[in-house]
């Protein structure tokens, strides 16, 4: 199994309103650089609107947290979002001992993270 | 024999300053952390706590210096595991950490910094308990950061 992996999951929603992705593995100062080179290339294709399955996201560090958080605010000033699905427990007792889920969009179904988006 | 058995077990990882390390790094802290006592849950912030150690190192203290001198160099960190507590040393011989790059002391400031950074340092004063940097005169002498967490009871 690779330690970090960026996978498209991409939807039957019409039109295409978000691009929708997961991450596996972990997210720390090795692996940070693929997610955001991902995401960069998906900006400057005109995506804005995002979902990021992290269930299978095992681990994250300050690097990834501060990816997320530089993402959430370039997206939030063109009126884009990030939602991020589903936190393993591991993730989400780190962003929630830190303060983050104050801060980031988290949503629990598939359904949830919609209605953010399209909201 | 004068030599007493030792009764502090010591782990000694030596290493070489790059991130592909750090899951190993933090697969030890981890495992140590939990034979000792601590929850899943601490065990993962103590994890935590000395990635961030590590990643400071590797891209501040070792971030600027040349590939050559880069090669000769090594992260090193030392776990002393006792009945009471964990503590952790993180040692490097860089050129330490720039002025003002110590990190954020809320996450207001952070979130209010044009891009995000310091968050690690954060970290580490949040969820260790102790928390020491010794940097001894002289540029290039390197840090030792020292962390200790403690056992504490279980509740119920």
């Amino acid at each position: 199994m690779k330690p970090f992996e960026v996978i498209d999951a991409e939807t039957s929603n019409e039109p295409r309103t978000y691009a929708a992705l997961a991450l596996r593995g972990y997210l720390d100062a090795h692996t940070v650089s693929d997610f955001e080179a991902y995401m960069d290339r998906a900006i400057e294709q005109g995506m804005l609107r995002f979902l990021v399955d992290i269930s299978e996201l095992n681990y994250m560090s300050s690097a990834g947290i501060g990816a997320i958080m530089s993402l959430t605010q370039r997206l939030r000033r063109a009126d884009g979002e990030l939602v991020l699905l589903r936190p393993s427990e591991k993730v989400f007792k780190i962003l929630e001992k830190l303060g983050f889920t104050r801060i980031f969009r988290l949503a629990y179904s598939r359904e949830e993270a919609e209605r953010i988006l399209n909201g | 024999m004068d030599e007493q058995p030792r009764r502090v077990p010591v782990l000694d990882l030596i290493c070489p300053p790059q991130t592909d390390m750090l899951r190993l790094i933090r697969s030890v802290v981890a495992t140590v952390s939990q034979e000792l006592g601590f929850s899943a849950e601490e065990a993962g912030l103590i994890e935590l706590a000395v990635d961030e150690a590590c990643t400071n190192v590797i891209v501040h203290a070792y971030g600027e210096m040349d590939e050559a001198r880069k090669a000769e160099s090594v992260l090193r960190v030392q776990i002393r595991a006792a009945s009471d507590r964990l503590a952790i040393q993180v040692i490097d011989t860089g050129s330490g950490l720039p002025e003002g790059r110590r990190g954020v002391d809320s996450l207001e400031e952070y979130t209010a910094r044009p891009r995000p950074s310091g968050l690690g340092s954060f970290i580490i004063t949040h969820f260790m308990d102790e928390v020491a940097y010794d940097s001894p005169e002289g540029s290039g002498s390197g840090t030792v950061l020292s962390m200790v967490k403690y056992l504490r009871p279980a509740y119920g």
